[in-house]
């Protein structure tokens, strides 16, 4: 059996697209489906859910189509928890590989320092690091791997301690092949399984982090965020809940998703063992 | 007299306070086999892996082809490997688990500069060919092949630098006793042809009387003793010679085998 289709016989896998397909599909859509400014006024303020076809999740308190910043919001959070995932893998990964493959000394100090960085909660270095640089789109991505990229240093570094013991990284010594080629050709592309397994618990994290940043105003002001609606209805809460509600079912779905997702690659990754 | 193609001085090495290899010496010719014999911990692995540098000796030189092997390291010492390989026993764990049957013997002819890049290929074929093995099994996973033709493709890897040395360290240990005579037949095809020399290491004098000129027998890291193969089999002068022989005749029997 493939491991696309030992993934997806999973009913956890299978729940999680069935959930993730459709917001991708909308976020890629979004220009075709709302053309024009999402944040443009284009009926009366506070109109409930389900009043009138052509705004069919009414509008915010200044008149704005929901439907169109919903769409729009989940180009902002899939991109910044795959941009901000794939930008802690690849850290982690290169850090872990370092430190497990560069000796001792390099061993010692970028532990330490991943050690340091696990200190601080990965919320408030975000924080910190957004209050200073500015909210744009870029500096939240690195600000969340900011925070992100320790876990997968550590699983790297644990896995390449392990594989670089084995045969054929000697053999690879022996046909005269440089160390930087060894750690990342022969060893790193094989301790990567273990440490993308983590990839899902950083983008559902990565998803939240954003929205609470957005939240407290430091997402991008260009860009329409989840994080960001739920702050806006929130001076409206008790006349029209919706506006928080709304956008707060759709992080909900997005980040159950992707832990539905990294639960049917774990379980698809144990069938493999078990089929072995 | 010509000098020795390896020449290894008092090499000694411990781990964590345990004496694994104590001031072994020995001599290999050029065309020559020398078999380190021993029983499991005797020390010959650890001896095979300091000659290629893959273990770092705490004493003792490795004289190569005229020069201290010890003395070098990094760009020096890779071009020193190309006329140094190996052939480990674990033919599963000796191959990238994404590696193919090119890419496996591309490795030494790209790192070592053999040939010019579109010979590289054909001399990939050729290669297989040479071990015994079809040129059609080029773009084929390692882990697809049995055990005795990833063993094949392991010397393939190791004859593709055109090496004065290859180490065999328990290279034909893990495989059957008919694909272990087919290999050795191999070997000393390899030798004849090429005047390659052999470092040999095994635990069963079996194969080392098929294949080796002389044979030095470890116990406990130290040399018990060194001298031709046929002496050591015939009148061992020690009491761990004396117990590989007695262990030993049964394969004899198998290793006679046309």
């Amino acid at each position: 059996m493939t491991s696309l289709r030992r993934f997806l016989s999973t009913g956890e896998a299978r729940a999680g697209l069935a959930m993730l397909l459709p917001l991708i599909v909308l976020a890629l859509l979004a220009p075709v489906l709302f053309p024009g400014d999402p944040m443009a006024i284009v009926g009366q303020p506070l109109l409930p859910p389900f009043q009138e076809s052509a705004l069919p999740l009414g509008t915010d308190r200044l008149g704005r189509d929901v439907l169109a910043q919903l769409v729009h919001g989940a180009q902002t959070s899939l991109l910044v928890g795959l941009a901000a995932a794939l930008s802690a893998l690849c850290i982690g990964a290169v850090i872990g590989t370092i430190a497990g493959f560069g000796g001792r000394v390099a061993d010692e100090v970028l532990m330490r320092i991943t050690e340091a960085f696990q200190t601080v909660p990965a919320f408030l270095l975000a924080l910190a690091f957004v209050s200073v640089i500015g909210p744009t789109l870029a500096s939240v991505v690195f600000a969340i791997a900011l925070g992100a990229w320790p876990a997968p240093a550590r699983v790297a570094r644990a896995e390449v301690l392990s594989i670089r013991e084995k045969d054929y990284v000697a053999a690879a010594r022996v046909v005269g092949k440089r160390p930087l080629e060894i750690a990342f050709r022969e060893i790193l592309p094989n301790a990567l399984p273990p440490v993308l397994a983590l990839s899902s618990v950083i983008v559902a994290s990565a998803i939240l982090i954003e929205a609470a940043l957005s939240f407290l105003g430091l997402g991008d002001p260009n860009r329409i965020t989840w994080g960001g609606m739920i702050a806006e209805g929130r001076t409206v809460l008790r006349s029209a809940s919706y506006l928080s509600i709304i956008p707060g079912i759709a992080l909900v779905v997005a980040v159950l998703a992707v832990y539905l997702l990294g639960e049917g690659a774990a379980k698809a990754r144990l069938s493999k063992r078990s089929y072995a | 007299m010509t000098a020795p193609l390896l020449s290894v001085h008092d090499l000694a090495k411990s781990f964590g306070g345990t004496r694994a290899v104590d001031k072994v010496s020995f001599d290999l010719a050029a065309g020559e086999t020398l078999a380190l014999a021993g029983l499991s911990g005797s020390g010959k692995s650890t001896v095979a892996r300091m000659v290629m540098r893959l273990i770092e000796p705490d004493a003792g030189r490795i004289d190569f082809m005229g020069e201290d092997l010890t003395r070098h390291s990094g760009s020096a010492l890779r071009a020193r490997r190309r006329h140094i390989q190996m052939v480990f026993q674990d033919t599963n764990s000796s191959f990238n688990p994404r590696a193919t049957v090119a890419s496996a013997l591309l490795d030494p002819l790209n790192t070592f500069d053999i040939l010019p890049k579109p010979q590289r290929a054909h001399e990939v074929r050729h290669l297989l060919e040479r071990v015994g093995l079809s040129p059609g099994l080029f773009d084929r996973s390692i882990h697809e092949l049995s055990g005795g033709q990833r063993q094949r493709v392991a010397i393939a890897r190791a004859l593709a630098s055109r090496p004065a040395l290859i180490v065999l360290d328990e290279a034909l240990s893990a495989v059957d006793a008919s694909i272990r005579i087919d290999l050795l037949e191999l070997l000393l095809d390899l030798q004849r042809e090429q005047g390659i020399s052999y470092l040999f290491i095994a635990h069963d004098l079996g194969m080392i009387r098929a294949i080796a000129h002389r044979t030095a027998i470890l116990d406990a890291g130290r040399i018990a003793e060194i001298g031709p193969t046929q002496s050591i089999i015939a009148a061992p002068q020690t009491q761990i010679g004396q117990q590989l022989v007695a262990a030993a005749p049964r394969l004899f029997h198998v290793a006679d085998q046309p």
